[in-house]
């Protein structure tokens, strides 16, 4: 009928306005905030480079990555149509602003984040060389503590990125060794002091049962074989004997009284993440740090005695005297993740150079770079740096990844940062010209969608 | 005439009188000492023969001068290492020694040996020439090494320092060396004129070859430590100047020597002794090391200011000079005490002796430096030159005849030839090996260390 | 009529433009690449998992070395014998060895293979005590070590091998000597350790007698237990521990020969520089030296007494029966300039013994043998034996000769040092050529050229 026939497209309205609704109200409130960054170049490191590209974000996230993209009427646009965007640089290991000190011995608990004050460090340096994350390392040596993550800006609250790896130094093996070996014997301590806790509280536990199976027992005249009956039961049975229902109760709730669940003891803060590999395979990432090529050896023979722990992270210290050629076959066999300076150093005692960093990635490792120094000039000439390996045989990529992606993957953030992907945070660095090219500077700074710094607002 | 003779003897009787205690007796006139008086008895004359007798007696006994002429050697051993102008190795050979010189050489079928020579018959042994060094400063009082008062100072000779029979002397003729050029320090510029001296002798005069020996210049690498603030700029300047000045009083003696003026020069003891270096009867000894500073000694020194130099030490890098060495022509490299140079570039340890030799230098010795190098090792620095890279002849020539015309005594010294200075050196084996012992060394012809008496080294 | 229509257009309407807002928002974006997940932690576990199932393989290590002339210091001479080696130790020397086909083979033809010299002092090659947390496997000073034949030093109290890029087996010993300082210059001490052996003396006499009585009484009580340095003094008395004493002057040898034959322990003398004046007694009372040939103090021409150094301290020591090992003027390596006085050179401080009239065979042995017999290590280095360990100086030539070059050192069965591998050396004499170019002087070159 035609009645009913008018009613269809109604229903069939109502359906979908009940569908776009929330879409709708969505629009209409503001929660959802795009930016587009309309882009001469956009470099992700994940594989793609977009010329003439744009990346649109939506909630500090970026969403879409790619060329002619669409995107609301509504969303704000950045135009970089001039200018290269890549992910933000990571400065994985730094003491920028910090007060030095010596620590040393077992502090797997005491970290770098507790000495951050947000306020009184000057990010500035930071960020306009075009870092958008600095991990900040506990000072001292043996085991320091745990690396703590942050944003060089944005909001206050989005700015802490939690703990990262746990440094552990081996310069010095005579006295490095003590206290990794120390920190392993105890930790195992630690494991036998819970297991032979839960052992105790179990043995009370069935002791404890045993003694109310046989009380119950005795009282209620049952037989002595009750005893042989497990707590459960005997529980049951109290429960079903209405006659004793106030015995009951008390002795449930003396029961209750007893922890029914088995509370550990604490484990010592200090070695609790030698505990967690120990025992459950997994913890936070372990950071060695080597003077020379023997260090290796030294931190070998340790763990040698503990498989457990993980022996694929690397911080390498370089000095003219480290001969890490003789290990870099090594290094890389075992597939580790390598942090250093990008320096084109010599083997030792010759002016034959030595590209350690290409050699390493070369070998299979991945390698993470730092700038040459925690200076304000170091931090400035980084990208240099990275050319100028370039040129003596690091791909490119690699060059690149090595401040961004990779930098994320030794400080365990690689899920939000280092690349420009759907998902990731938005922090993003924007510079006039290849960012390995001479004189290329960073022009705009974001994290999270917001513009944080801009060339041309300096005074 | 007469008066003044007999007044000559009176002095020279006196003096005997006094010696032999019958001065009294004189005096009063009991003792028939008729020299005194013009009259020629059978009796004066017999009492003239005698009392001359017992006057040379005591002047013999008296300067306590070992007079003597020394009695002939002759060795027949197994080897003769000559390092004469053919380069000569006899085997089953004899030496002949007399008078303090080389009498004879040859195959001991050939030579015989004379009545009245002292036979040292080792058929299993080596006798080589008595080994010379180069650059020493052990023979003489180790404190008085070097004077620091000025940057320059000439005039000075260690000449004056020379002890003879000292531990050092007596240990390095254990060690086979006979002869040694004695130097003052590196602690400045130009530290004096070093002595050429054999290491045997009661007294100086006796070790005495030539005094001034040579001039001893430290270029740099040891003068900047003199005094704050002192650097090649100066070092080199000064020592020109000071050269300089040096030539010019040469010069001036020179002319008026030659007669060209009338206006007789000053003597100055400071500038005397160079005469020599300027006339090149001597050489001039530069403590030299590293590639720039050795360029310069050649340049500033041996071209410029014609000064027959000998580069002392020549070690660390400077190898790399061998071409302008070769190109001088008249300069001899004296290498030492470091036999090894750590070549920090590319991870190398080079034989410093070597690599000269390499560089095609064939003026090439090795030194001691004694004592940073113990005297009596120097056949052990040629022995390590071999070991890392140079040539076991070449080695052991150079520290016998090339040593010699280092010093420019090779008509005398640094081979066993005819009419050479009977210095010897006779051992059990090979000289540089130091499994082999030193067992007898011969200077002037005479035995001053025999290892049977007593084995020093 | 018209109310319908009205509803009916503006359902078309709005369904159209709610058509429009769903295509906005429901529109798949460009495929942006997927971010890929690290697998690099399956793989390290993966990886970890097949190599540890590798290593739980029991592999024999497998090395060879034929054709050169083997000195076997303990034996005879041998020449082109095959040295087998399993896992680090000899397994066998003979000339009808057969070589496993996963051996590493060594032609040595035309070289001389010596046991790896032992260096009863050392400096700066391997680390501070312990070395096996301090030493630098990869150091040059080892290398300089390695390349003059040493494998074995000591460093303080523990005696250590040059285990180039490794630290499996490096400590060969702990706890070498007992210190003693034993000299006129300090009295008490000399009292209280004599007063610490006769304590345990008397100990001893005491803990027999009570063997003795629990015979007859079974509830005797034992002598009271030692304290402090009565422990090693004890121990001396045992012969469980070896004291090291410094010691040079007659006087001060002649006062260590007495203790020790009053007190019948084992003492070692460092230095024993006028040795040679009192070697009877020295020999008599059991004493080894470690002595210096080169060692020079001038003799003292006031007294008749014989005194200062002699070049034939270590032959008339040997004569007289004394043990003896050697060690050069340093004991480091310098590449400072001055060749020969270092441990870059421990045969030639053993050619300057032989110079003073030490046997040839037994100067060899003042570095190898006789060095390990001192240092109590002699059942695992110091000769070419089966069951020892596999440490090789294999040299051009003798080894006590001054041109004598290490060509291979072999450190528990794996070649620690390359002559012509290494850039240290391979210009000089390479292949034995005196007239061998010098090497070029131009820079840099690449990792690999003669490197």
């Amino acid at each position: 009928m035609m009645r009913t026939a008018c009613y269809i497209p109604a229903i069939i309205l109502a359906a979908l306005l009940a569908c776009a609704a929330p879409a709708v109200c969505q629009d209409t409130d503001g929660e959802e905030t795009f930016v587009v960054i309309k882009a001469g170049r956009v470099l992700t490191l994940a594989g793609e480079e977009y010329v003439g590209g744009q990346i649109v974000l939506v909630d500090g996230k970026v969403r879409l990555v790619g060329k002619d993209l669409e995107y609301p009427k509504t969303a704000r646009v950045i135009d970089a149509r001039r200018e290269v965007v890549m992910p933000g640089m990571i400065l994985a290991r730094s003491r920028w602003e910090l007060p030095s000190y010596s620590r040393s011995g077992i502090h797997a608990d005491r970290g770098a984040a507790k000495e951050i004050y947000l306020d009184s460090i000057d990010f500035e340096p930071l960020v306009e060389a075009g870092f958008t994350a600095v991990c900040f390392y506990p000072d001292g040596t043996g085991i320091p503590g745990p690396a703590a993550v942050y944003r060089t800006a944005g909001k206050e609250a989005t700015r802490d990125l939690g703990p990262a790896y746990l440094r552990i130094t081996m310069s010095s093996p005579g006295r490095d060794k003590k206290v990794l070996r120390d920190a392993v014997e105890k930790a195992r301590k630690e494991i036998e002091k819970v297991e032979k806790a839960r052992k105790d509280w179990e043995e009370k536990q069935k002791k404890a049962q045993e003694e109310a199976a046989k009380k119950r027992a005795a009282e209620s005249g049952e037989k002595p074989d009750s005893e042989k009956k497990d707590g459960a039961d005997g529980n049951k049975d109290e429960t079903k004997d209405p006659s004793k229902e106030e015995e009951n109760k008390e002795d449930a709730k003396t029961e209750e009284k007893k922890p029914e669940v088995f509370t550990p003891p604490k484990i010592d803060p200090a070695v609790k993440p030698l505990v967690d590999w120990i025992r459950d395979k997994k913890g936070p990432p372990l950071l060695f740090e080597l003077y020379r090529a023997s260090d290796l050896r030294h931190l070998d023979q340790v763990l040698k005695q503990t498989p457990e722990l993980p022996n694929a992270l690397f911080y390498l210290y370089q000095m003219s005297s480290s001969g890490y050629h003789h290990v870099v076959a090594d290094l890389g066999k075992r597939k580790s993740t390598v942090l250093l300076s990008p320096q084109i150093g010599q083997l030792p005692y010759t002016v034959t150079p030595y590209n350690l960093p290409g050699e390493l990635a070369v070998a299979g490792c991945t390698v993470a770079l730092l700038p040459s120094g925690d200076s304000t000039s170091g931090y400035h000439d980084v990208r240099t740096r990275l050319a100028e390996l370039v040129r003596a045989g690091l791909p490119r990529d690699e060059a690149l990844k090595a401040v961004t992606l990779h930098a994320a993957q030794v400080l365990g953030v690689q899920q939000r940062l280092g690349t420009i992907e759907k998902g990731k945070d938005a922090d993003l660095i924007f510079l006039d010209g290849d960012p390995l090219a001479v004189g290329t500077r960073v022009t705009r700074v974001m994290t999270l969608g917001e513009l944080v710094w801009e060339a041309s607002q300096r005074p | 005439m007469i008066r003044r003779f007999v007044g000559t003897r009176r002095r020279m009787s006196g003096w005997l009188c006094t010696r032999t205690g019958i001065t009294s007796r004189v005096r009063k006139g009991t003792v028939p000492f008729s020299l005194c008086e013009n009259r020629d008895s059978p009796q004066t004359v017999c009492l003239r023969i005698l009392c001359a007798a017992i006057a040379l007696t005591w002047c013999a006994c008296g300067s306590r001068a070992v007079a003597e002429q020394p009695q002939g050697l002759a060795f027949r051993v197994g080897k003769v290492i000559t390092m004469d102008a053919e380069d000569r190795v006899l085997n089953h050979a004899v030496v002949l020694t007399r008078s303090g010189k080389i009498e004879k050489v040859g195959p001991a079928a050939e030579v015989e040996i004379p009545e009245g020579y002292r036979l040292i018959d080792k058929p299993d042994h080596w006798l080589v020439p008595g080994l010379v060094e180069a650059h020493d400063h052990a023979a003489g009082s180790g404190r008085d090494l070097h004077d620091y008062v000025y940057l320059t100072n000439p005039g000075l000779r260690t000449l004056a320092a020379l002890v003879p029979e000292s531990e050092n002397n007596k240990r390095a003729r254990a060690g086979g060396v006979t002869t040694v050029l004695m130097l003052s320090g590196s602690g400045n510029n130009l530290s004096g004129f070093g002595t050429l001296t054999k290491l045997a002798g009661d007294n100086v005069d006796e070790m005495l070859i030539r005094s001034p020996g040579c001039v001893k210049i430290a270029q740099a690498g040891n003068p900047e430590r003199y005094w704050y603030g002192v650097g090649r700029t100066f070092m080199y300047y000064n020592l020109r100047q000071t050269l300089q000045k040096a030539l010019a009083y040469h010069r001036k003696w020179e002319r008026y020597e030659r007669g060209e003026t009338t206006e007789k020069p000053e003597f100055d003891l400071f500038w005397d002794d160079f005469r020599d270096a300027f006339r090149r009867d001597i050489i001039s000894l530069i403590h030299t090391q590293w590639y720039q500073v050795v360029m310069s000694s050649v340049d500033m020194l041996a071209k410029k200011l014609k000064l027959r130099i000998v580069l002392g030490h020549s070690t660390f890098e400077a190898y790399l000079t061998a071409p302008l060495v070769i190109e001088q022509g008249d300069v001899y490299v004296s290498n030492g005490p470091r036999q090894i140079h750590f070549d920090r570039r590319q991870r190398k340890i080079m034989g410093n002796a070597a690599r000269w030799w390499q560089g095609g230098v064939r003026k090439l010795g090795v030194n001691t430096d004694a004592s940073v190098v113990p005297q009596e090792e120097l056949p052990y620095q040629a022995a390590m030159a071999c070991h890392y890279g140079w040539k076991p002849y070449e080695a052991l020539r150079g520290i016998t005849r090339i040593a010699a015309e280092t010093l420019m005594l090779e008509d005398r010294l640094g081979s066993i030839a005819e009419g050479h200075d009977a210095d010897l050196g006779l051992w059990t084996g090979d000289p540089i090996d130091p499994r082999s012992a030193c067992e007898l060394t011969v200077i002037d012809g005479r035995i001053v260390y025999d290892a049977a008496v007593r084995r020093e080294f | 009529m018209r109310h319908r229509c009205f509803t009916f257009a503006l359902c078309w309407c709005v369904l159209v433009s709610g058509f429009g807002v769903c295509a906005t928002f429901a529109a798949e974006p460009k495929p942006a690449p997927d971010a890929k997940p690290a697998p690099a932690a399956a793989d390290k576990t993966d990886a970890k998992k097949d190599e540890k199932a590798k290593e739980d393989e029991p592999k024999d290590r497998w090395f060879a070395v034929t054709g050169a002339v083997v000195h076997t210091v303990s034996g005879p001479t041998l020449h082109a014998p095959t040295v087998l080696c399993k896992n680090g130790k000899i397994a066998a020397i003979g000339h009808d060895v057969a070589v496993p086909e996963e051996a590493e083979t060594l032609d040595a033809t035309g070289f001389h293979l010596y046991p790896g010299l032992v260096a009863v002092g050392s400096n700066g090659l391997v680390g501070n005590e312990p070395p096996e947390d301090n030493t630098n496997v990869y150091g040059l000073s080892l290398t300089l070590g390695l390349a003059g034949g040493v494998t074995t030093v000591v460093a303080g109290n523990t005696a250590a091998k040059l285990t180039y890029g490794a630290l499996e087996d490096h400590v060969v010993r702990r706890n070498l000597f007992h210190s003693l300082s034993y000299n006129r210059r300090d009295p008490n001490g000399r009292r209280n350790f004599r007063l610490a052996l006769e304590r345990a003396r008397q100990y001893l006499r005491d803990l027999q007698a009570h063997e003795e009585k629990k015979k007859t009484d079974p509830k005797a009580k034992p002598p009271a237990e030692l304290q402090g340095e009565d422990q090693a003094a004890l121990k001396l008395l045992r012969h469980e521990l070896v004291s090291v004493a410094d010691a040079n002057t007659a006087q001060e040898l002649r006062d260590l020969a007495s203790l020790v034959g009053q007190y019948r322990i084992r003492l070692v003398v460092r230095g024993a520089r006028e040795g040679w004046t009192v070697a009877g007694e020295m020999a008599r009372a059991g004493l080894q030296a470690v002595i210096t040939p080169r060692t020079r103090r001038d003799r003292d021409e006031r007294t008749n007494r014989p005194n200062g150094s002699s070049i034939e301290n270590a032959r008339i020591l040997h004569e007289h029966g004394v043990p003896l090992a050697i060690i050069p003027l340093s004991t480091g390596t310098s590449t400072m300039g001055l060749a020969g006085r270092d441990l870059l050179h421990l045969p030639m401080e053993a050619a300057f013994a032989i110079r003073g009239g030490l046997p040839d065979e037994a100067a060899l042995r003042a570095i190898t043998l006789g060095a390990a017999r001192i240092l109590g290590i002699d059942h695992r280095v110091g000769s070419i034996e089966v069951g020892k360990d596999a440490d090789f100086a294999i040299v051009d030539g003798d080894l006590l000769h001054y041109m004598t070059l290490t060509r291979w050192t072999v450190v528990n069965g794996r070649i620690a040092y390359d002559k012509q591998k290494d850039s240290l050396f391979n210009h000089i004499r390479p292949g034995g050529d005196l007239d061998a170019p010098p090497p070029r002087d131009d820079w840099p070159r690449r990792l690999g050229e003669g490197w």
